[in-house]
């Protein structure tokens, strides 16, 4: 039986160190790429540089410095779409990060030259600016410190002997508590902009948005590359988008990248 | 006396005057007659509707006027009224005019004008009115030059209004040329426009005309006239079908002596003393075109709305620039109408550049094309890598008239050659007219470098931040439950030193063996004695002090232990006194064999629940 223990014990180790290892090896293979990226595109080859970034997402990395270099090359080679689209995916990662928010916002002074697409900023928008600028990690770290204090100071108070401390303790956890359920509404609305409200923007060359899934319809507005829209719902291939000035119409969702 | 017979002649005055006056209102008749000034009109023509009310009274009742079917009526009808009163016969006339716009073609009959009175309602006689349609030719000689005016004064047959249209039968989009002729045989000083027709299902452009015009001798009919162009529009037809050019109103001042039209026409003011003026209004008739939709077999996709003939030629200010300035294509399209309605020929896009859309110039008279206008439209190319490229042509399609097939333009391409910025900076150069177009002085921020280019997961996905929202969930019972314990157990001493009864046995068991490792039997069966003893006295509640076997028994005995164990418990306890007692020294085997059999024992009495009262437990548990 103790053999047997011990078998299984190596056997678990040995299986940790082969995956550990070859996620190590996959990373490190990763950021030589991403050097391979970088040495192309400092050397003017924006091109091959885009093509090694892109390989890098294929992977199925999700980096914030992949997709904010990959939007700098569509920036460069003039696909205006792109650019935006891997900005946005790069801002998703890190609200915060300055130049990918300088960048982003070089990226849609091109794509609305008249500055009436970015007009309007509702509460929403400005309530998930603020969130984003927090962070998810730093939300999740919040709410978790706070959650946890709250509970110790529960304890605490529900454990004290004496009933001074008892009482303060109390009043202590209580406000642990709010400053714990505002942290939790905070990172809802992260969690709600992140995964529940699906985001697109255009790739495909002047598409006229329409009042119907079709055709057919009327034409309402023309989408230009770039563009960026919430998705409403889906019907037949087709796409309802609402535009950040408020314009909503039908655009077929090969037109659309989704974030 | 006299007095009194005055008094009654005077009543009798009054009374006889106030008979004659009930008498005479009582008696009041009224006539209403009502009359067109024109029976048969063109479609957006002017008749005045006359209604006339006669009465022999003071009073005269206003009239009802009929509902105007087929026509609709041009503001509040003029009033004018006439009162005489001879040989003391009254006679009161009030005139209303209303003036009415024919709109729909047919036989109309305008229903009877009514004035309501206390004897009743009087009525008129219904008035019929023929409107004809525009391309209705039989009537044209009653209804074109006589008619000239709408309202009051008319001169008929010496001025007259003529329109004349470069195509009756355009296509959708077409421009066609509409001129309005004066053709008068009197002196004209002063004209104008007095309502500018309404035009629908057309997008009109004014064609500017001199003030001075050129008169010319027009003989018609045998009588000369003077011919003059007054007034020149260019219309184009949104929609296919027939649409109508609706009659121009113009007032014109002219001289009652007739004088030589073609030295007098605008003659100066000061002449106006010699002769009399006064002031007519002229209408034009209406004119009807046909409109052909355009063809939809073999339309372009990008087809501009361009109907007409058109010409199309480019530009470029430079071949060679740095990355970040712009190239400017200026593509001239020239053609002989409709350029206003045309949009811009849509940019093209190329990769690497980034094109902004191309802002219309002014119209101008085209110097390569006698008679036709130019737009220029600049399209800037700002290219964003260096390297050779050519830049693709701009494509313009219209529908040809003269063919009546659609055609394509394209202008030339043009290759070009990009250097590298400096720095590589997003500028955007000036445009040639020297008005800045854009400058973004912005570069974007360069790429990021550097290691560790991880899998992004967000944080709230992560297990630690399950984990610890979830511990506390975890460990917070576990604490509590463990403080009430500890209380409940603070409180109940008894409680406590039955909980405890076998830890501390254990440990005594523990020194009683390290005893026996160390050779001291004497030590060691003290050892086993005491934790035999105090763990009894801890289960079954009794004194630490003075504890015996009897009180154990007598204890175990009252809390209805089952007896086979009384006996183990009692076997035990005599066999240990007895070996600490027995003046032979027992083996250290033995103590070891007592140390066994005293933790088993041990074990054994964890098992029985020690009933508070009534019942008898067994070893393992069970009620008996």
């Amino acid at each position: 039986m103790k053999f047997q223990c011990v078998k299984w014990f190596n056997n678990f180790l040995l299986y940790l160190v082969i995956i550990l290892g070859s996620e190590a090896y996959a990373l490190s293979d990763i950021d030589s790429l991403f050097a391979k990226g970088n040495d192309h595109f400092l050397a003017g080859d924006i091109h091959q540089a885009k093509d090694v970034y892109l390989s890098i997402v294929h992977e199925g990395i999700s980096n914030d410095k992949v997709f904010f270099n990959l939007a700098n090359c569509y920036l460069k080679t003039g696909d205006i779409g792109r650019a935006v689209y891997y900005y946005r995916c790069a801002r998703q990662i890190n609200f915060r990060d300055h130049d990918i928010r300088a960048n982003l916002s070089i990226a849609r002074r091109i794509v609305d030259e008249t500055g009436t697409l970015y007009a309007s900023e509702g509460i929403y928008d400005r309530l998930v600016e603020f969130v984003g600028y927090i962070g998810a990690f730093g939300l999740s770290l919040i709410t978790a410190v706070l959650w946890l204090s709250c509970v110790i100071f529960f304890i605490i108070s529900e454990t004290a002997r004496k009933r001074a401390i008892r009482r303060r303790m109390v009043r202590v956890s209580i406000g642990l508590f709010f400053m714990f359920m505002t942290s939790v509404f905070f990172l809802g609305v992260l969690v709600h902009y992140t995964e529940f409200v699906t985001h697109a923007v255009a790739i495909d060359e002047s598409v006229i948005a329409r009042n119907g899934p079709g055709e057919h319809f009327t034409g309402i507005f023309e989408q230009q590359p770039g563009f960026e829209m919430v998705i409403k719902r889906k019907s037949n291939g087709w796409l309802e988008v609402t535009l950040p000035n408020g314009f909503t119409g039908w655009v077929p969702a090969s037109s659309v990248k989704i974030l | 006396m006299n007095c009194k017979k005055s008094n009654l002649l005077t009543s009798l005055f009054v009374f006889i005057v106030i008979h004659c006056l009930v008498t005479v209102v009582a008696a009041q008749t009224i006539t209403v007659t009502s009359n067109v000034d024109r029976n048969r009109v063109m479609v957006f023509e002017r008749i005045n509707y006359t209604v006339k009310v006669e009465s022999d009274s003071r009073r005269v009742p206003d009239p009802i006027p009929p509902e105007f079917t087929g026509f609709i009526l041009i503001g509040a009808p003029r009033t004018s009224s006439q009162f005489s009163w001879v040989n003391g016969q009254i006679s009161n006339i009030r005139t209303f005019i209303y003036t009415l716009e024919a709109r729909e073609p047919g036989e109309h009959i305008i229903q009877s004008a009514r004035v309501e009175t206390r004897d009743g309602v009087i009525r008129s006689a219904p008035v019929s009115v023929t409107v004809l349609s525009p391309g209705d030719s039989s009537d044209r000689e009653t209804s074109s030059h006589q008619h000239s005016g709408m309202s009051g004064i008319r001169d008929r047959g010496n001025l007259f209004l003529e329109v004349v249209t470069d195509n009756d039968n355009p296509f959708t989009g077409e421009a066609v040329r509409v001129s309005w002729y004066v053709y008068t045989r009197v002196n004209i000083r002063d004209y104008g426009i007095q309502e500018e027709p309404e035009y629908h299902g057309f997008w009109v452009e004014q064609v500017l005309q001199p003030r001075q015009v050129q008169m010319q001798t027009r003989n018609m009919d045998g009588v000369e006239y003077g011919e003059a162009k007054i007034h020149e529009v260019i219309v184009y037809p949104t929609v296919s079908g027939e649409l109508i050019i609706p009659p121009l109103v113009m007032a014109f001042q002219i001289q009652d002596r007739q004088r030589d039209p073609f030295d007098q026409f605008f003659s100066s003011p000061f002449q106006s003393g010699m002769f009399g003026t006064r002031q007519v209004t002229v209408s034009s008739r209406p004119k009807a075109l046909n409109v052909r939709s355009l063809p939809e077999t073999g339309q372009p996709s990008d087809f501009s709305g361009g109907v007409g003939e058109f010409h199309l030629d480019a530009s470029i200010n430079t071949d060679r620039v740095t990355a970040g300035e712009a190239i400017i294509v200026s593509v001239t399209l020239s053609g002989n109408h409709g350029l206003q309605t045309i949009s811009a020929p849509r940019a093209p896009s190329i990769q690497s550049f980034r094109v902004f859309d191309p802002k219309p110039g002014e119209i101008t008279q085209s110097t390569k094309f006698s008679g036709w206008k130019s737009r220029t439209f600049d399209y800037v190319f700002v290219p964003l890598t260096a390297g050779e490229f050519q830049l693709p042509g701009i494509t313009f399609s219209y529908f040809n008239t003269a063919t009546e097939s659609y055609q394509i333009l394209k202008t030339e391409l043009f290759n070009v050659i990009v250097d590298a910025a400096p720095g590589d900076m997003f500028r955007i150069a000036t445009r040639n007219n020297g008005r800045e177009l854009r400058l973004m002085n912005v570069d974007i921020r360069y790429i990021k470098t550097g290691s560790g280019i991880t899998h992004y997961i967000p944080a709230y996905k992560t297990v630690w931040f399950a984990a610890f929202l979830l511990m506390p969930i975890l460990v917070a019972p576990v604490v509590l439950l463990t403080d009430y314990r500890k209380r409940r157990l603070e409180g109940d001493s008894l409680l406590a030193r039955e909980i405890r009864a076998k830890s501390a046995a254990a440990k005594r068991f523990l020194i009683a063996r390290k005893a026996c490792f160390n050779q001291d039997t004497d030590c060691a069966l003290d050892t086993i004695a005491q934790a035999f003893a105090l763990y009894l006295a801890d289960r079954l509640g009794l004194p630490e002090g003075g504890i015996t076997l009897r009180r154990v028994i007598d204890a175990m005995n009252a809390k209805q232990i089952d007896s086979s164990i009384v006996n183990q418990v009692k076997d035990y306890w005599e066999t240990v006194e007895s070996a600490r007692y027995s003046p032979i020294k027992p083996t250290l085997e033995t103590v070891e064999t007592l140390t066994d059999t005293g933790q088993k024992l041990v074990v054994k009495l964890e098992k029985v629940k020690f009933a508070k009262s009534g019942k008898t437990l067994s070893a393992n548990g069970k009620k008996q």
